[in-house]
């Protein structure tokens, strides 16, 4: 028979560490809370029986965020056969809030007391057994990092399956007659199991447990909530926490012993106070993010880049190309091999050692805890402009893949601000994007990672500009959610950790460019190869080429329209953004003949401004399907979804017009007609942002 | 008419487009993102730990 164990606990305590340790899986464990947005599942490794289900990170059973509400649903609705809860030692008191009110649902719970060894580090101990009978479950020392306890954790789940239940905490005479007198009312209406739990809650004014209830008792149950809060003067859910704070000090006082210790400045503070300082943190951020591009795009990333394209285009695949004329393949065939797959594809995994290199130091960054240093620091901008460090936790996500920042922006309490976020979070070059980045900077700006951050910086400019314009649509409205997120101490990374994961991102991408790169390849060489009756052609006469002609006129006042490729490019970028580069090394290989490389082509095709209007046009625009899916699960219709896209679009097109029409009358050939319309549509877009109720004509006409 | 090499090197090309279309249809159907090494075996995607099918 099949059990089912339920992790849980408060953001960061360490469960998804934990949940790979015991189910031997490979979760991304990330420092800043909102990893795990959604519960996932595997077995335990030494009991295939055992299901262990990892559930979002919560700080209390009365949940206010999308993720919170399935920790909660899945404990009271599923009702797994046993409970592990994560305690963070080294946070002990706020940790046991949670743990007080998971012993009241009543299953049986066996307490993970994590990270012991930063609590041992400290000098503090704790009595584990005064604990354990203090709070009527069994309690297990563990360091999830280090692999330490596993064992035994595992096998004080193994015996929890079937044990007793677990009983909650005995409060105040007080308060303990306002439960029995809460437990009278609901008797009949709720699991009888569940009864305590359910008291407590409607003693706490939980609206959602309320709902639950007939109301037929709703006044009832006010009139003892109201009498309770008169005659202890202070607001329901306020009583109830102060009576388990009260219950948790008297219980930390018999079993913690903090000896000597004196609350003195550590490490961390001392360099949290320099890199998250007001006026000091973003500075510090601007130049470590120049410093991972000097070093991923501009040095040593750069140079491997440079040895493997060279490498597939002077070697690879002239050595190919006679492989295949010496066996006497059709030319045609010649052609598919040399100039689609391995042009193709090549164009893409050139830019692997860059991605290794990028990937490395965003590990190492993420792993030493500077990346939730980053959130705390943007949550004081995002704050300004109507967001919270919370859609920045989105944002970082989606520095890996937009999927993920998508559905992280779950974690968002307030409708509105989650909206938001899903809408504006892939603005931010994902790792698919990076490639982009890397071939313009190289084909146009001598690998200056200025490129790359630069366009960061207009990724998080125009998500704090949607903020401003997005918050004035009626249906957007809304005040930033609270955010609150630890700190985790900054340590040294664990170095099997970190290759593990750049290992896992880089092999993501050689699997990307194996799969769906190949694919768009070898169908942008059969539409770049023939013509509507089929017959072969160049590819100024192909399908491709008339479906580019018939786009690109679109681009011309972008500066990259003058040539279809780019506005195909810029269409098969849609099914993923890999495919930008894959589609230029098809249409622009010349044979593997050793000749000009893409980087190149590219340069001598385009202009600075129009190389750089043409990569910020494909990092703002529509992002790809997967996303645009995404995008359409978080805000619940393909109307808005299509809206969204729209509004993508709009701004991608608007800041690359705008930015290429202005740089040309300084470093061009003068201004274009094409100016006026710049200038109108930074008129719009400033107006949008000035303006009180810039959208009050569209209600203004509605009601009329 | 195909001679023998072009018909062979063809049948690869046929047999890696097939091959890349299913892992695609595969991580499409799971309704994964596509940049995990092991959404398409697991439901454990790599790029976020987030696979939107993991829920059962």
């Amino acid at each position: 028979m099949t059990a089912q164990i339920a992790l849980i606990g408060n953001p960061n305590s360490g469960k998804t560490t934990m949940f790979n340790k015991l189910t031997g899986s490979s979760q991304r464990v990330g420092n800043w809370p909102g990893v795990t947005v959604e519960r996932k599942e595997g077995r335990l490794k030494n009991n295939e029986d055992i299901v262990v289900v990892d559930l979002p990170g919560i700080y209390s059973m009365s949940p206010y965020s999308p993720e919170e509400i399935v920790s909660r649903d899945f404990l009271l609705n599923s009702k797994p056969d046993a409970v592990v809860n994560i305690v963070d030692a080294s946070n002990l008191e706020r940790n046991l809030y949670l743990t007080t009110q998971i012993i009241e649902i009543g299953i049986p719970t066996v307490i993970a007391l994590n990270m012991m060894d930063v609590v041992s580090k400290k000098g503090v101990k704790i009595d584990v057994g005064r604990l354990s009978k203090a709070l009527g479950c069994i309690i297990i020392e563990t360091s999830a990092l280090k692999g330490d306890g596993i064992e035994e954790l595992t096998e004080a789940i193994v015996s929890l399956i079937g044990a007793e239940e677990s009983s909650g905490l005995i409060y105040s005479e007080v308060l303990e007659g306002y439960i029995s007198r809460m437990e009278e009312t609901i008797q009949g209406k709720v699991p009888e199991e569940l009864i305590r739990w359910y008291a407590l809650k409607l003693l706490e004014r939980d609206e959602k447990v309320k709902s639950d209830i007939g109301q037929d008792t709703w006044y009832r149950i006010e009139a003892i909530v109201s009498s309770m809060e008169e005659r202890l003067d202070n607001d329901a859910d306020g009583i109830i926490a102060e009576e388990r704070y009260s219950r948790i000090e008297k219980i930390m006082s018999d079993a913690v012993d903090r000896g000597n210790v004196k609350i003195e400045e550590v490490p961390s503070d001392k360099i949290d106070r320099i890199v998250t300082s007001r006026w000091l943190g973003i500075p510090i951020f601007i130049m470590i993010m120049f410093a991972i591009y000097f070093v991923a795009i501009e040095t040593v990333g750069g140079w491997g880049t440079n040895m493997l394209n060279e490498y597939i285009s002077d070697t690879l695949m002239p050595a190919a190309k006679e492989w295949l004329v010496n066996a006497e393949v059709a030319d045609w065939m010649v052609g598919l091999i040399v100039n689609g797959i391995i042009a193709g594809v090549g164009a893409v995994i050139g830019f692997l050692p860059q991605m290794i290199v990028l990937f490395l130091v965003l590990v190492l960054l993420e792993e030493c805890g500077y990346m939730s240093r980053v959130a705390f620091i943007m949550d004081h901008i995002f704050r300004r402009f109507g967001l919270s460090g919370k859609s920045f936790i989105s944002v970082l996500v989606g520095m890996g893949c937009g999927v993920p920042g998508i559905m992280a922006s779950r974690s968002i309490e307030g409708k509105a601000e989650r909206r938001i976020t899903a809408m504006t979070v892939t603005f931010i070059p994902c790792s698919a994007k990076l490639p982009v980045i890397a071939l313009i900077a190289g084909a146009l700006f001598g690998q200056s990672a200025f490129v790359a951050v630069s366009v960061y910086a207009f990724g998080i400019i125009s998500i704090l500009t949607s903020g401003i314009i997005l918050k004035k649509w009626k249906s957007l409205s809304g005040t930033p959610s609270p955010f609150i997120m630890e700190l985790p101490p900054y340590h040294v990374p664990h170095a099997l950790s970190v290759v593990r994961s750049t290992a896992e991102r880089a092999w993501s991408f050689v699997r990307m460019a194996g799969t769906i790169v190949l694919l768009a390849c070898v169908t942008v060489w059969f539409l770049s190869s023939f013509d509507w009756g089929l017959s072969m052609v160049d590819a100024g006469d192909s399908m491709l080429a008339d479906m580019g002609n018939v786009l690109r006129w679109i681009f011309v006042p972008l500066g990259f329209g003058d040539d279809w490729q780019f506005a195909t490019a810029t269409l098969t970028g849609l099914v993923s953004k890999e495919n930008i580069i894959g589609t230029m090394g098809v249409l622009f290989s010349s044979g593997g003949t050793g000749g000009e490389g893409l980087w190149d082509v590219v340069g001598s095709m385009l202009t600075q401004a129009g190389g750089y209007s043409f990569l910020l046009f494909n990092m703002m625009c529509a992002p790809c399907f997967a996303a645009i899916g995404a995008m359409r699960a978080e805000l619940g219709s393909w109307k808005d979804t299509g809206k969204a896209v729209l509004y993508q679009c709009a701004l991608a097109y608007t800041l690359s017009l705008v930015v290429y029409q202005f740089t040309t009358i300084f470093f061009g050939n003068g201004p274009e007609w094409w100016l006026v319309l710049a200038i109108a549509a930074l008129a719009v877009s400033i107006y949008l942002i000035v303006a009180k109720e810039p959208f009050g004509f569209l209600r203004r006409g509605h009601d009329a | 008419m195909l001679n023998a090499a072009t018909l062979l090197v063809g049948l690869a090309v046929l047999a890696a487009v097939v091959l890349a279309s299913y892992s695609v249809y595969r991580t499409v159907r799971r309704g994964g993102c596509g940049t995990c090494s092991k959404c398409s075996k697991c439901k454990d995607c790599q790029a976020c730990g987030q696979c939107p099918k993991n829920e059962k």
